[in-house]
This record gives structure tokens, C-alpha cells and sequence, in this order.
């Protein structure tokens, strides 16, 4: 979808910093040292089609994610 | 004297134990000696946590508190954590709208802070699994048969016993830390994408984890991980799926990386789905009935679960009409609130309070038939339950097959879901096959679509004749058939045997035992 794909970043579940990794680094906050990162909100257009039990069915509820 | 004493179950082996104060007074007026040395705070204390909650708990047959107690309440979905968010169970539910139910018991009150909330209604409500319906006891055009229960899809649509199901996989590999220990020929995995045989990488980003939202079908590579020696990728179970909520990356002092993947899946009843209430009456939805067919009351009250009064007579579960009746007084600002086990209001007491309301004293209603207008007969009796969902729903046992594994031994279909496996054909199904005499259909569901092969048998001796390579005269070598007992293949023939029966003979055959088999052309 995305023609040119961009690097992956994780944001620190403690400060809060945003962090790119390549393969092989220790999972670490560069800023703070916190061991716990959490992969960021994607930019690509997700579309949800929900279908809640029988009587919603058919029904598609289109939700655009972007900013 | 009026010293608390907290008693573990050691402890309590060696007390004697006044169920209530009145076991004490009693001794006391009739001028015998005390022999308690200790007293329950209330009577219902001598229940349990999840005993203790059940109203009118003493109202019922024991089996069925034994049910709700034990069983219903470790499976009914609620909100059990306070920090669902940041959590990363295998496998953990959520109800949507937990509620508090209407009455309470001494138990429940102890749950909560004292000092806080208003208006006497306490705070922390955490444990309770379930929501308040109103429910009809009445029969619904057949629907409700056999312990199942129909429920308000107009309820349901605005959010009654929705849950929230996530499952987080897990995957680890070596970081640098460890590298440097390693030697340079070991085989050092990483995550990342790789173009998969095993199955779809589409939602995968370049670093090996779906994007956020991704969601994901049976087939889905959920974590894509590779090594030299090839892929080492998490594959989703192909009975599962669900929309990714998180990925969590960290990392242990051990040198290893760590990545959890979050699937979150939205569930409203369905069909198949098993509710309880607090009475050990379990059951499963068998309609999803619309609102306007629902038989309403003169207030436009319309129920949200029907269940069958059949569920009643045998039960014996008295307990949950007394709930619904004391609920129904207290949704209407009764002050009658209590239903705790031993000391529970008087049917008296629950009538007169209802009959104050303003409400048919026993709790029925006049109804008029949603479908058609017009009334019904009878008056139909409706009143605010506490019902819980429970864990077991449709979704997760689906099951079908046609083509799939089969055991290595019996080369009979596997019985397991999670293998793809099949539906047993039991002999009960067997006996209603013989019954109505369709014995094609025995034949086809027994023997060829199960365990079908083919045998070589010596006509002659009876034997089973294998398939050996021999010479025959000029030194040629030919494959086939041959019985060696009466050194030759004029009377072999080949019969059609299920797989089972043949390994039942070369088992036998294998301690010394040998089967003839008895043969004639068809």
C-alpha cells in the first residue's frame, strides 16, 4: 500500500520517546533506558468493517484513521 | 466477649460456632451452659465469597448453589482487572457494561469501602460478572425449549452483554547482549518480514509485527521472525481471529527481546451463546427475537430474556422469582433491598412491598401480544434478573470438516478442532441410522468416509493374504497377493475391510492369534 516504506518507530512506555530499532539492538529506550516499548499508531488508512450480531450484518461501519 | 476473631480454616475445625446470636441467647434462656466459643458475624458468613452473593441462596436446591458457586461464577465474563489496558494475558474477557445487581446481601456489602459512596449505595461494585435483564417467564413460540433462551435483539444492539476478547501471542529472540557470546556460524534469529510458505505476511510491517488495527484471519503470520536456517514465524490458530490492539516490545537482563501481540475481538450474543443466571439456571440463546415481538406490558415494558418455566418445577430454584420480585420492588425505590442467604425477606414482606409499588402483588403482569395485540390469557410473570455471561460461546466451537487429517494408526478423521478434526458418529446416531433403516447412509458415514481400505483374503484357507515380492519359476520376481499357506494365488480375493478391523487382526495376529475371514461375492 505504502509505495515507500518508512523505518518503524516505538514509543517508550515510560518517557514517552520515540525510538527506531534495527535488528539486533537490545529493546531499550534510548533517552531513558525503559525496557518496555510500544509500536506506534499506524499511518496507513485502516477501514473497520464491523458486523455487531445478525441484525447488523451487512451493514459496514467505515471509520478513516489518518493524521 | 465482643472480640472479632478472624478464623482460617485450620482454625476453624477446632471452633464450635453459633450460626447467629439466637443459638446463643437461646442457651442462655433455657439456663444451660454456653458451649460456643465463637459466633458468626451474620448467618450467611458460613457461606463463601461466591456463595455468599447468591440472593436467596437458602430458597434454592443446594446442587444448584453448588452450580452458580462453583461453576457459573469462575465462567462468567466481567470486569476482573483494573488496568486492562496495559495488560497482556493470553487470553482475558471484558464485560462491557458491568452492573451491580439490584439487591444485596450482608457479603456484598462487605465488598465495598464504607464511608464512601452515597445515598447507601457502596462503591466498588468489581464484583459482580453480569447484568441486570428483565426477564419473562413465558414460553416464545417454541424458542425457548430445553433450557435454551430467547433474548431482545434491540437490547442486545444497544449493548446487553457485549464482551471484549483479547489474545496476546507471544515471541522471543536473541539480541546483541547474547551475540557477542555466540559464535558467528550459530543461527541468529530476528524479527522481521519475510515472504512466508506457511502463511499470509500482508499485514506484517518491515520490522515484523502487524500495523496497529490490522486485522487479522485464520492464515495470518501474527509475528514474522527468521533465522539463516529459515522461518520461525507465529502463526495465527486457525480458529481465531481479531484486530490488532497493541505490540509491546521489551527485553530481560538475559540477553533476549521480547514482542506480544494484543488481538482484540468484539463480541454481542449470537446464537449458541450460554448465559446463567445466578441460580445455577443455565442456558443458551435460541432466538434473537426483535423488540416489537415481544409481549409488552401496560407501562411498554418489553422483556430482554424469556426464559422457559420449565426451567422451575424440577429445579427447584424458588430463589431466582423471589430475586425478580424483589428486584422489581426495588427498581421501583423499594427500601425491602436485601437478599441475603438465611435472613432473606418473607414472601409477605416482597408481595406487600411490590403490591405498594403499585405492581401486581406476585409480580405477574397483563401482557399483550406483541406479534398480533392482542392479549394474552394469563398474566405472565416479569422482573429484573441478574444474569451473567458465560465464557462458552458459539464462536469458538464451530466445527465441520470434509477432507482432513486422519489419525496415523487407526487411519481414522482426527477428533480435534484445533487439527481440523472431525464430528463423531456416535453410537447413539449409529442406533437412529439402524432405526430408520438407512443403512447406505450407515455404510457411507462408518466405512467410506471413514476408515476405508481393502484387503487381500485366501478363499480357500480364509486367511489374509499379504502383498509379498516372490520369484516365480524362470527366477522373474513379481508383486502381489499370495497366500503362503496354501503356497498360491488362485482362490485370493479382494474384499473391502475398514482400516480398524484389519489392525484389530494383525494385533491379534502379532500374540498368536489368528482370524479367519468368512467370504462371499455381493
Amino acid at each position: 500500500m505504502d509505495p515507500q516504506p518508512e523505518p518503524v518507530s516505538y514509543i517508550c512506555g515510560d518517557c514517552g520517546m520515540e525510538n527506531t530499532l534495527k535488528p539486533g539492538d537490545v529493546i531499550q529506550c534510548r533517552e531513558c533506558g525503559y525496557r518496555i516499548l510500544y509500536k506506534k499508531r499506524t499511518r496507513r488508512i485502516v477501514q473497520y468493517e464491523g458486523t455487531l450480531g445478525d441484525g447488523w450484518s451487512g451493514h459496514v461501519i467505515a471509520c478513516v484513521l489518518k493524521y | 466477649m465482643g472480640i472479632i476473631e478472624l478464623v482460617g480454616t485450620e482454625e476453624e475445625e477446632d471452633c464450635f460456632t453459633a450460626w447467629g446470636i439466637k443459638c446463643i441467647l437461646k442457651d442462655v434462656k433455657e439456663k444451660k451452659p454456653v458451649k460456643f466459643t465463637h459466633c458468626e458475624l451474620d448467618m450467611s458468613f458460613l457461606l463463601g465469597l461466591s456463595c455468599g452473593i447468591i440472593p436467596f441462596a437458602n430458597h434454592d436446591h443446594a446442587r444448584r448453589v453448588l452450580y452458580q458457586a462453583q461453576k457459573h461464577s469462575s465462567q462468567a465474563i466481567g470486569f476482573p482487572t483494573t488496568n486492562p489496558n496495559i495488560r497482556v494475558d493470553t487470553l482475558s474477557h471484558q464485560l462491557y457494561y458491568p452492573q451491580r445487581p439490584l439487591f444485596r446481601t450482608m457479603t456484598s456489602d462487605c465488598l465495598g469501602k464504607p464511608g464512601y459512596g452515597h445515598n447507601g449505595i457502596l462503591p466498588r461494585p468489581e464484583l459482580y460478572n453480569g447484568q441486570n435483564a428483565i426477564v419473562a417467564v413465558n414460553i416464545h413460540l417454541g424458542y425457548n425449549q430445553e433450557d435454551s433462551l430467547v433474548m431482545n435483539q434491540a437490547s442486545m444492539e444497544r449493548g446487553m452483554f457485549r464482551s471484549e476478547h483479547i489474545r496476546s501471542y507471544k515471541a522471543e529472540v536473541d539480541n546483541k547482549e547474547t551475540m557477542g557470546k555466540k559464535r558467528i556460524s550459530d543461527n541468529i534469529m530476528n524479527f522481521g518480514k519475510m515472504q512466508s510458505t506457511r502463511g499470509r505476511v500482508d499485514c506484517l510491517d518491515d520490522d515484523g509485527f502487524p500495523f496497529i488495527g490490522a486485522n487479522l484471519q485464520s492464515g495470518d503470520i501474527v509475528i514474522g521472525r527468521y533465522a539463516d536456517s529459515g522461518d520461525h514465524s507465529i502463526k495465527l490458530k486457525h480458529t481465531e481471529r481479531g484486530m490488532v490492539q497493541k505490540v509491546v516490545l521489551s527485553s530481560n537482563d538475559d540477553g533476549k527481546n521480547f514482542a506480544v501481540v494484543s488481538l482484540r475481538q468484539v463480541r454481542s450474543p449470537r446464537l449458541g451463546d450460554k448465559f446463567s443466571s445466578m441460580h445455577g439456571q443455565k442456558g443458551v440463546l435460541g432466538f434473537l427475537e426483535s423488540q416489537e415481538n415481544f409481549p409488552f406490558t401496560i407501562q411498554g415494558i418489553v422483556p430482554d430474556i424469556v426464559i422457559n418455566p420449565h426451567a422451575f418445577p424440577s429445579r427447584q430454584t424458588p430463589g431466582q422469582l423471589l430475586e425478580a420480585a424483589l428486584g422489581k420492588g426495588i427498581a421501583c425505590g423499594g427500601f425491602l433491598r436485601y437478599a441475603t442467604p438465611f435472613s432473606t425477606p418473607s414472601v409477605e414482606a416482597i408481595t406487600e412491598q411490590l403490591h405498594r409499588v403499585g405492581f401486581e402483588k406476585w409480580g405477574s403482569e397483563r401482557v399483550y401480544s406483541g406479534r398480533t395485540g392482542a392479549m394474552f390469557n394469563s398474566l405472565i410473570f416479569m422482573g429484573p434478573t441478574f444474569y451473567q455471561r458465560l465464557i462458552h460461546m458459539a464462536e469458538d466451537k464451530v466445527k465441520f470438516r470434509n477432507i482432513g487429517p486422519v489419525h496415523p494408526l487407526t487411519r481414522q478423521p482426527v477428533a480435534d478442532r484445533k487439527r481440523y478434526g472431525g464430528i463423531k458418529f456416535g453410537e447413539m446416531e449409529r442406533d437412529c441410522l439402524i432405526a430408520h433403516g438407512a443403512s447406505a447412509n450407515l455404510h457411507e458415514r462408518l466405512f467410506t468416509l471413514s476408515d476405508c481400505s481393502e484387503v487381500h483374503i485366501c478363499r480357500k484357507c480364509k486367511n489374509v493374504a499379504n502383498v509379498i515380492q516372490r520369484t516365480v519359476s524362470g527366477g522373474r520376481k513379481i508383486r502381489g497377493p499370495y497366500c503362503r499357506l496354501c503356497e498360491s494365488v488362485d482362490d485370493i480375493i479382494k474384499a473391502n475391510v475398514p482400516y480398524g478391523a484389519k489392525l484389530l487382526r494383525q494385533e491379534l495376529f502379532s500374540m498368536g492369534i489368528n482370524l479367519k475371514f468368512e467370504t462371499e461375492y455381493c
